[in-house]
Formats: structure tokens, C-alpha cells, sequence
């Protein structure tokens, strides 16, 4: 499907018993793919031609990063078993969602309408296996933000909580002379797990000792970041910060519920509009190819885990120019 | 690089009879994946004709009661309030589709690829032969599917599901033949059985019955254990191996060297196998246009000295 014929986020809800700045619907009632629905075999194709180097990048990052784990997850626990001769491991207090990963459209439901083309979240409705048993490849498009707002002498701070504007992303779109088009996996650097690397043990335990204090740079939760990503038809987005928006995500847990669900874009573009989110993602060696070729787009593919009532997988993707 | 045939290795005498250790160098701990180059990439890319995507994952809790002697995930929703995330335990990222990686096999006598040693194994800082090679490299390039299952049935002789069904190199090379689709050096060849299909077909009790079944395994088809097959996989140069059935090879395997293909194919010729591949759709795919050949992408998980990983792979064609 293309994004031809679409409603614009202003025209949103296309029925009136339909949450607002929801697409719901958009897709039928019953469907639980959302925004991937935009990637059709005609972008597929087209993102396979844009392989011209045949240079592959691995987004994901160490398992096992960040460490420790942050926004109060556990760590994993890695057992190495003998075979004799030969090795099996298993993993214990594993979380699919501690790195580089998928949300699942069931993981984030809006506190008041739910989850997406979902009201009453029904169990296994939305889960990780819709996104596994489809696959997903397409054309990415990447906005190197940090770098550009690095060369703007406005550089972005790993540890504060920087929201990105819209402007920010136009603008490094611009200067890197590509255009999001329709189906497109937006790939968003924000130089969060740059920082990370950089940072001492010390600093890496503070993070995690935050919680969900953590504060730490990605997209603006407004209205105008959800209307921008959907009028663009972006069938998925993925950042290297941990939560694609800034953290902490506005007030939303405070004592005024009414006032609070405006701040946080994972209700807007999850729930609410049924979009792919990815966190965690390396991007490193792909921004560095990206700044040396000039060349900001190629191929995605990712295999979510194909988990059964899943709210979440590790990434499994690649980008391929 | 110019490959040595089998008949030629090992490069140098030191390193053990019919193994390709110091082909790819003396420190190498990526084995036959690096045959994946940009070239093979490109090529792959190349022969995606109308942009369908094929999963070739199977649900992570299948088989269902796990087989050869792992155990069920543990799933646990945690509510976060709004919103749900999930956490494992007991996760054999071998359990359903997988890779296993390098430091999965051993040689009775030689040990792991390239020498290597299962003190080496650490899954810490250091650990060698660790699925996080492919990682952190991806695997991508050229798919040839072989539908062996399909040839076997258009020749009156169908696999048997639950029998030791050895498929022997040259039993693929008439597939493939008669499929028109020729392999290439550093292709991603993958095997179909039909395992996968039938075992979602099967009833409760036979999944029970292949549940119960220790340790070397429930019978099952896959390719022949022969020593013959260990040149025909070398000798096709191909980077990785894919079967849709429990072993890639056929199983029960006998506990020797002579009757164990992975004994011999990981640590001594450094292969990458995946197993439990979910192809019927792609193959139904290729039999109706005729096309068997497209873009394999995975994306294994980047765990360190990891001994095995989901396949999180895709066919694109």
C-alpha cells in the first residue's frame, strides 16, 4: 500500500468514535500491522536497488548494553552449558527491550482510548509476532541530528534531556539531500550511545541508578513530531536513544492525569497511530559511512523475534548500501 | 581469494585432516561467512524481482514441547502502567529457528575451529568463536533454495517425516538441477525437508512423541552424515547452510565423528548452519515462477562468545 490516498493528520480521526490524532481504522478495523502497512512489494523493490556497494551495517548493539541495564530493567544472566564436546547457553532474566529493539504496538496503550484498533486490550492483540511474521525491509532514510547539530556549533548532550525538534530533523534531512518518502524507516542519530561509549563505569551507573529519571536527548513528544512522521507516511522509526523521544518524557506520571498524556510521543505515535518504534540502535558505522559517501539512504531489513503475545523484540536489523 | 578444494586441505599440515583451519587465516573466528563479501551482497541484492518478503522464522515456542532435550521459554508480561514489557527465562536462543555459531561444536579430538578451546569459551570479555562475529558483521547475500522435499515427491519416493531420511550432496545437486538454478560461490544455500510444515501439522501426540525423544534426537530427515558430505558442503564454497529440519543433518546422529556431520562440519571446516527454518511459503513462492534464487538477510543476536542465536533472518524476492 502507498501512501497515496491517505488522510493527513489533520484530517484524523476518520470517524468520530475514533480516538483523536488516531488512525484507527486507517487500515480496517482489525489490523494490527499499522504504519507497516505503507511498505508495499513496489518499496521493497525499490530499496533493494538501492544496494549499489553491497556494504552491510548491523544495528545492533552488545546484547548486553547498556550496563547496567537502565530504566530498571535487570540484567540478563548468560550460561554457558557443555555439551562435551561442544557448548548450548540459555539466557535468564532476559529482556528483549534492554537494547537495541522493537516496541511492540501493544506495548505502549494510551492510558485513556488503549492500544491501537484495541480499546480493551485484548491479550495477544498487537503483539511483537505480527511485526516477526511479516518481516520487515524497506528503504531507511537516515537523519544524522547529532552530527549536523554538531556542525551547527549546537551540539547535543548525551545526558540532558534535549527534545529535537521537527526544524532539526528538516533541516538535517536537508543538508544531507535526501527526502523521507512514503514507507520509509526513518533512522534517527541522536549520539546517545556514542556517549554512552564514551562514559566511565562511573557515569554508566549513574545512568541506570536514574531510572525512569534518565535524562537523555531524542524527539519532541508533541503534536507537531506525530503529524510531522505520519504526514511523511513513515512506516517505522528507530533512533539511538533510548525511548526515540526525549526522556524524561514530560510530566505524564504526575498527580494531573488529564494534562499529562500530551508530553509522551510513544502514546501519540504507538498507540495512537499504530507507527514502529525502534530504540537502541547502533548507528555508528552507519552514520560514519553515511558522513564519508554522502549517500543517507539504502536497503533496511529486521526479523523481530517471532514471540507469541510479545510486547517487544530485540532489533535483528541490518541496513545494506 | 582462491578457495582450496577439499581434496586439498588441509592448507598447511599442522592443522587437522580435512579441515579448512588457516583458509581464512590463523585468528580467523568467522569461518565460511567470509565468503559473504560486498560482491555477494551486491549480487544478492540484485535478484529481489518483486519486493516479497518471506519470514523464515518460526514461532519462538515451537516445537511444542521442545526437542532434543532443551526446555520451554518462560514468558512473563510485567505490566509497567501503562503498557506491558516482556522478560525470558529459560531462553535457549536455539530452540526454534536458529544459527548455531562456531563455538558451538567441538571435534572430539581437535577441538573448536581454528584451534580454539572451551576454555576459550567464556560468553565474557574474550570468548572466541561467538555468534557476535556474525553479528556484529550481518549476514546477507545470495539465496538458492533447494526444495529437496519437492524433488523427493515429484520423483514417487516423498520424505518421510519421521524416519532417518540421509539426503546426500548429490540428491541437492539433482534438486537444484532440476530446479535450473545453479549455486554460486558464497551463496546461502537453504535445504527444505518439509520438517517445519509437517511438524505444524502434526497432531498432539506426535509432538509429544518427538518431545520424548532424547538425545541424539527423534528420527528425522536431513542431509547424510557420509564423509562424502563434508566435501560436496566444502567444495560448493557456499557461506552458509539453512534447513528447515531440527539438525540440518539427518538425526538420530550416531555419537562419533564418522556418524556426526556437526562434529565436523563447525569445527573443522568453520560452517555456519542455521536449522528449524520456516520454508514452505518461500518454496510455494519459487515453484510458482520458477525462481529460486533471491536476497537472504540476518540479523543473529549480538551476544558475546554467544553459542547459537534465533536466525532472525528473511527471504527477499
Amino acid at each position: 500500500m502507498s501512501g497515496a490516498g491517505l488522510p493527513d493528520y489533520a484530517s484524523l480521526p476518520i470517524s468520530p468514535d475514533r480516538p483523536p490524532g488516531s488512525a484507527w481504522g486507517v487500515f480496517g478495523d482489525d489490523d494490527e500491522l499499522g504504519t507497516l502497512n505503507l511498505i508495499g512489494d513496489a518499496e521493497v523493490l525499490a530499496a533493494a536497488g538501492l544496494v549499489r556497494r553491497g556494504a552491510v551495517f548491523s544495528l545492533n548493539w552488545d546484547l548486553e548494553k547498556p550496563d547496567p541495564p537502565i530504566l530498571g530493567r535487570e540484567p540478563m544472566r548468560h550460561t554457558v552449558l557443555d555439551l562435551e564436546p561442544g557448548t548450548d547457553d540459555v539466557y535468564d532474566s532476559f529482556f528483549p527491550q534492554a537494547s537495541s529493539q522493537w516496541d511492540a504496538l501493544c506495548h505502549m496503550p494510551h492510558p485513556v482510548h488503549g492500544a491501537y484498533n484495541d480499546p480493551g486490550l485484548t491479550p495477544g492483540r498487537n503483539s511483537i509476532a505480527r511485526y516477526a511474521e511479516r518481516g520487515i525491509a524497506g528503504r531507511f532514510v537516515l537523519a544524522d541530528v547529532a552530527r549536523w547539530r554538531a556542525a551547527a556549533e549546537r551540539p547535543i548532550a548525551f545526558d540532558e534531556s534535549e527534545a529535537i525538534a521537527v526544524s532539526d530533523l528538516e533541516a538535517t534531512l536537508e543538508a544531507a539531500g535526501v527526502q523521507v518518502e512514503p514507507g520509509d524507516v526513518l533512522l534517527v542519530r541522536t549520539g546517545w550511545i556514542a556517549g554512552y561509549e564514551a562514559a566511565s563505569p562511573a557515569t554508566r551507573r549513574t545512568l541506570a541508578a536514574a531510572g525512569q529519571e534518565l535524562r537523555a536527548p531524542g524527539l519532541a513528544g508533541t503534536e507537531a513530531t506525530a503529524a510531522w512522521l505520519w504526514d511523511r507516511r513513515v512506516a517505522a522509526v528507530g533512533a539511538d536513544c533510548p525511548a526515540l523521544e526525549v526522556l524524561p518524557s514530560g510530566p505524564w506520571r504526575s498527580a494531573d492525569p488529564e494534562s499529562t498524556y500530551e508530553h509522551y510521543l510513544h502514546f501519540r505515535i504507538i498507540a495512537l497511530l499504530g507507527m514502529a518504534v525502534a530504540e537502541m540502535l547502533w548507528l555508528e558505522d552507519l552514520a560514519a559511512d553515511c558522513a564519508t559517501d554522502g549517500i543517507f539512504s539504502g536497503l533496511f531489513t529486521a526479523a523481530p523475534l517471532n514471540k507469541a503475545g510479545g510486547a517487544g523484540s530485540t532489533a535483528n536489523a541490518l541496513a545494506l548500501k | 581469494m582462491r578457495l582450496p578444494s577439499h581434496a586439498e586441505l588441509p592448507v598447511d599440515p599442522r592443522y587437522p585432516p580435512g579441515s579448512a583451519w588457516g583458509v581464512f587465516g590463523d585468528d580467523d573466528e568467522v569461518g565460511t561467512i567470509n565468503l559473504l563479501t560486498s560482491e555477494r551482497v551486491r549480487r544478492g541484492a540484485g535478484l529481489v524481482r518483486r519486493g516479497s518478503v518471506f519470514s523464515l522464522n518460526w514461532a519462538l515456542e515451537k516445537p511444542d514441547p521442545p526437542i532434543l532435550g532443551r526446555r520451554n521459554i518462560e514468558h512473563r508480561i510485567i505490566e509497567l502502567h501503562p503498557g506491558t514489557d516482556d522478560r525470558y527465562d529459560s531462553f535457549f536462543p536455539q530452540i526454534s529457528s536458529q544459527w548455531d555459531a562456531l563455538c558451538h561444536m567441538a571435534h572430539p579430538a581437535y577441538g573448536y575451529y581454528n584451534g580454539r578451546t572451551r576454555e576459550q569459551i567464556t560468553g565474557r570479555a574474550g570468548s572466541v568463536n561467538g555468534i557476535d562475529q556474525w553479528a556484529r558483521r550481518g549476514i546477507a547475500g545470495r539465496y538458492v533454495l533447494a526444495d529437496v522435499e519437492r524433488w523427493r515427491r515429484a520423483q514417487g519416493r516423498p520424505i518421510e517425516q519421521e524416519a532417518k531420511e540421509p539426503i546426500s550432496g548429490a540428491d541437492v545437486d539433482a534438486t537444484l538441477a532440476a530446479q535450473g538454478c545453479a549455486l554460486e560461490t558464497g551463496d546461502v544455500l537453504l535445504l527444505r525437508t518439509g520438517w517445519v510444515g509437517w511438524y505444524d501439522r502434526a497432531d498432539e501426540a506426535t509432538r509429544r512423541r518427538l518431545g520424548d525423544a532424547p538425545v541424539p534426537g527423534m528420527p528425522s530427515p536431513g542431509l547424510s552424515a557420509a564423509a562424502e558430505t563434508d566435501a560436496w558442503l566444502w567444495d560448493r564454497h557456499i557461506a552458509a547452510i539453512g534447513a528447515d529440519c531440527p539438525a540440518l543433518e539427518a538425526l538420530p546422529y550416531a555419537e562419533s565423528v564418522e556418524g556426526f556431520l556437526h562434529w565436523r562440519m563447525i569445527p573443522l571446516l568453520g560452517l555456519a548452519v542455521a536449522e528449524m527454518l520456516v520454508l514452505d511459503a518461500l518454496a510455494v513462492a519459487c515453484a510458482a515462477d520458477g525462481r529460486y534464487d533471491g536476497l537472504f538477510t540476518a540479523a543473529p543476536l549480538n551476544k558475546r562468545g554467544g553459542s547459537g542465536s534465533t536466525a532472525n533472518a528473511l527471504a527477499i524476492r
